[in-house]
């Protein structure tokens, strides 16, 4: 065994590793199940807390909140048929109704359980396929390089499904971002100003404060979502822990959504709710009794939460191996390793062997403590729901300050932090995707290095991307993705969301 | 304003943004080696996307309102509350570096906890207070990251 897995899992299971996850399952499943917070928006309030701590302890504590935030989604989508986060849609389906009968504790096991199980198996594939692909990736070369960023960048589309001109659009603006401060080869200063704050360019989590936070309090003024009488009533469970005949249930649902959220995981744009809507789907093809989808089925609710689950150990993979971030959840915590000077990418398992594998073994306590604190706590968990907002938000508004503030001890950060919010609010009114912005603020500085190496090395002839076999294969993957995403995809997703509907899921 | 309305002022923006970065970008120092990308290659390409996509959202707004007329209005998101929240945010921004964490975040959460409906003058008063202390003895204390003092304090 590599001396690197011992001393990651050395790393992963010291205390402050085991704190740092169990901080952060209690605080996912917390973000997770208040309906309007996204998984996102938690990490972004948390971030400010990790600076000062070792990375390997911050990254617990974010992926402890990443899983747990998963399956948080699950229990207002359970309890109120609100999903906490839209990777639990599928869940209110079959869940909700299991609530209306009083067996809401039943339905909550299950998801609990299922999501264990969905981790469990993404963990596995992490484990195994991602110092693999790592060992791979150390072949590549520039024009391979350039080619696997665009690769990354054709997820764009995905996210802007409702107009390309718009998802396309928000790209962009993100690469004149990035085009601020030095260039990566000369050190040029670049629309600077002669400001030496702008030097350095723009901190990635200032901006992604701004664009995703302020949006979030201005929302939270216009459309507060007020827990039902569902949630307060919520303080007593019991028969938590799921049947026998209930596990035999979960069999199946598991075995598809487990392998299918990992694989869709991987891909990148792919994400939580088209998982869990497809496992879904899947399952009620696969089940004896497909009549039962949409009347509180337990199987209704595994195969969605295996899902979503496994999504999050997939996304991780091209995210550590390649720098490729598989959702903007995985591009948050590539901002995250950059602040503690780790660059995910083939180099991390060479250089950080350590650390990579520290951050597998997290990814497996985060999803064993989500397992158990879920469990054991829900009673008081659910409580959370009915915290005031006048509480909350409040305190979001000044850890964002705060978290602008903290990366580099500037004002200025703070100042453009809430530039960006402006940009974010704008960009809500004309219904452009933040998204692609996000991802252009992380595959934008590689993307423009790759290239002008890979152009420098070739003396500006641009077939050296076309003549080098994995360059070739990733601008075909490319072409695949955009396919997917523009044509596929759109017409797939439209088949299974009238299926799902089909059976008048969850009567609320 | 109606979604295609907001469509083409958009594009207007986003045009005369295009146009304002390749000016800045004609400024960059050029190429030194030649046949080889110089720090104002990439800027040029971003530049000719932005320019070419904020024509083509302007124009098919434009051919929309020609033809479908404004169509109908989108509720605006921007009513009183919101904007005062942005205001006070502002404000705080701009009070902070003078006046410190503490005082400027004390009247900061109080504006925030009445906008976000606290009615009780005892709560607001003891959010409006404990959650600036907590949070600054947490970071200065906990984490090490020293918030800002003021220089008027």
């Amino acid at each position: 065994m590599s001396p690197d897995v011992v001393l990651g899992f050395e790393q992963a299971a010291g205390a402050g590793g085991l704190a740092a996850t169990a901080a952060g399952v209690v605080l996912g499943l917390v973000v997770g199940m208040i309906p309007g917070m996204t998984i996102s928006t938690g990490i972004i309030i948390v971030l400010p807390l990790t600076f000062s701590l070792p990375a390997e302890i911050s990254i617990a504590l974010l992926l402890g909140l990443y899983v747990a935030g998963m399956t948080g989604g699950s229990f207002s989508a359970v309890l109120l048929n609100i999903p906490g986060t839209p990777s639990a849609s599928a869940t209110a389906i079959d869940g909700y109704p299991l609530t209306m009968r009083g067996e809401r504790g039943r339905a909550l096991g299950v998801a609990i359980t299922a999501s264990f199980l969905g981790g469990l198996f993404s963990f596995l594939c992490l484990f195994f396929i991602a110092p693999s692909l790592a060992d791979l990736a150390l072949q590549f070369r520039a024009p391979d390089l350039f080619s696997l960023v665009f690769f990354g960048l054709t997820v764009i589309c995905s996210f802007a499904a409702r107009s390309l001109v718009k998802g396309l659009m928000s790209a962009v603006i993100g690469l004149m971002i990035i085009s601020v401060g030095q260039d990566p080869m000369m050190a040029t200063p670049r629309f600077t100003f002669d400001n030496p704050d702008l030097l350095s360019g723009i901190h990635f989590l200032t901006a992604l404060i701004g664009l995703f936070a302020i949006p979030q309090l201005v929302e939270n003024l216009c459309n507060p979502v007020r827990p039902s009488q569902g949630a307060t009533q919520a303080g007593f469970f019991e028969k938590v822990l799921p049947r026998r005949a209930d596990l035999k249930r979960l069999l199946v649902p598991v075995s598809i959504g487990g392998p299918l959220g990992s694989f869709l995981g991987i891909l990148p744009g792919a994400g939580g709710p088209v998982a869990a809507f497809i496992s879904y789907d899947y399952a009620k093809k696969a089940s004896r009794r497909p009549e039962a989808f949409g009347h509180g089925a337990v199987e209704g609710i595994a195969a969605p939460e295996s899902a979503n689950n496994a999504v999050a150990g997939g996304a991780l993979i091209p995210m550590m191996t390649l720098g490729i971030p598989g959702d903007p959840v995985t591009a948050i915590l590539i901002g995250a390793l950059l602040v503690h000077g780790l660059v995910p990418g083939p180099l991390l398992f060479l250089e950080h062997g350590d650390f990579a594998y520290g951050l597998i073994f997290s990814f497996f306590w985060a999803n064993l403590f989500n397992f158990l604190v879920a469990l054991t706590g829900i009673g008081l968990l659910v409580k959370v729901l009915n915290t005031p907002r006048w509480i909350l938000v409040p305190t979001i508004a000044l850890l964002c300050v705060i978290g602008s503030y903290a990366l580099r001890n500037s004002f200025f950060d703070i100042y453009v932090m809430f530039g960006f919010g402006l940009l974010g609010l704008f960009m809500q009114w004309l219904k452009m995707p933040v998204v692609p912005l996000l991802l252009a603020l992380v595959l934008g500085p590689p993307l423009e290095e790759h290239l002008r190496v890979a152009l420098t090395g070739s003396q500006g002839d641009v077939t050296v991307f076309f003549t080098s076999p994995f360059s070739l294969f990733f601008l075909g993957l490319a072409a695949l993705s955009l396919l997917w995403s523009l044509v596929w995809e759109p017409r797939r997703r439209r088949r299974i969301e009238l299926r799902a509907a089909s059976p008048d899921p969850g009567k609320s | 304003m109606t979604m295609p309305q907001r469509d083409f002022l958009a594009g207007l923006l986003l045009l005369a943004l295009g146009v304002a970065y390749g000016v800045l970008t004609a400024q960059l120092p050029e190429r030194l080696v030649p046949n080889l990308p110089g720090p104002d290659f990439f800027p040029w390409l971003i530049c000719g996307l932005c320019v070419l996509l904020a024509s083509v959202l302007l124009i098919t707004s434009g051919r929309i309102l020609w033809s479908q007329g404004a169509g109908e209005r989108v509720p605006g998101f921007f009513p009183w509350r919101p904007l005062t929240m942005l205001v006070w945010l502002a404000l705080f921004i701009i009070v902070l570096p003078h006046a410190g964490f503490l005082v400027a975040g004390i009247p900061f959460i109080t504006g925030l906890t009445v906008l976000y409906g606290a009615r009780r003058p005892l709560t607001i008063g003891l959010v409006s207070v404990l959650v600036p202390v907590a949070l600054y003895y947490l970071f200065n204390d906990g984490f090490q990251i020293l918030l800002p003092t003021g220089s008027w304090v």
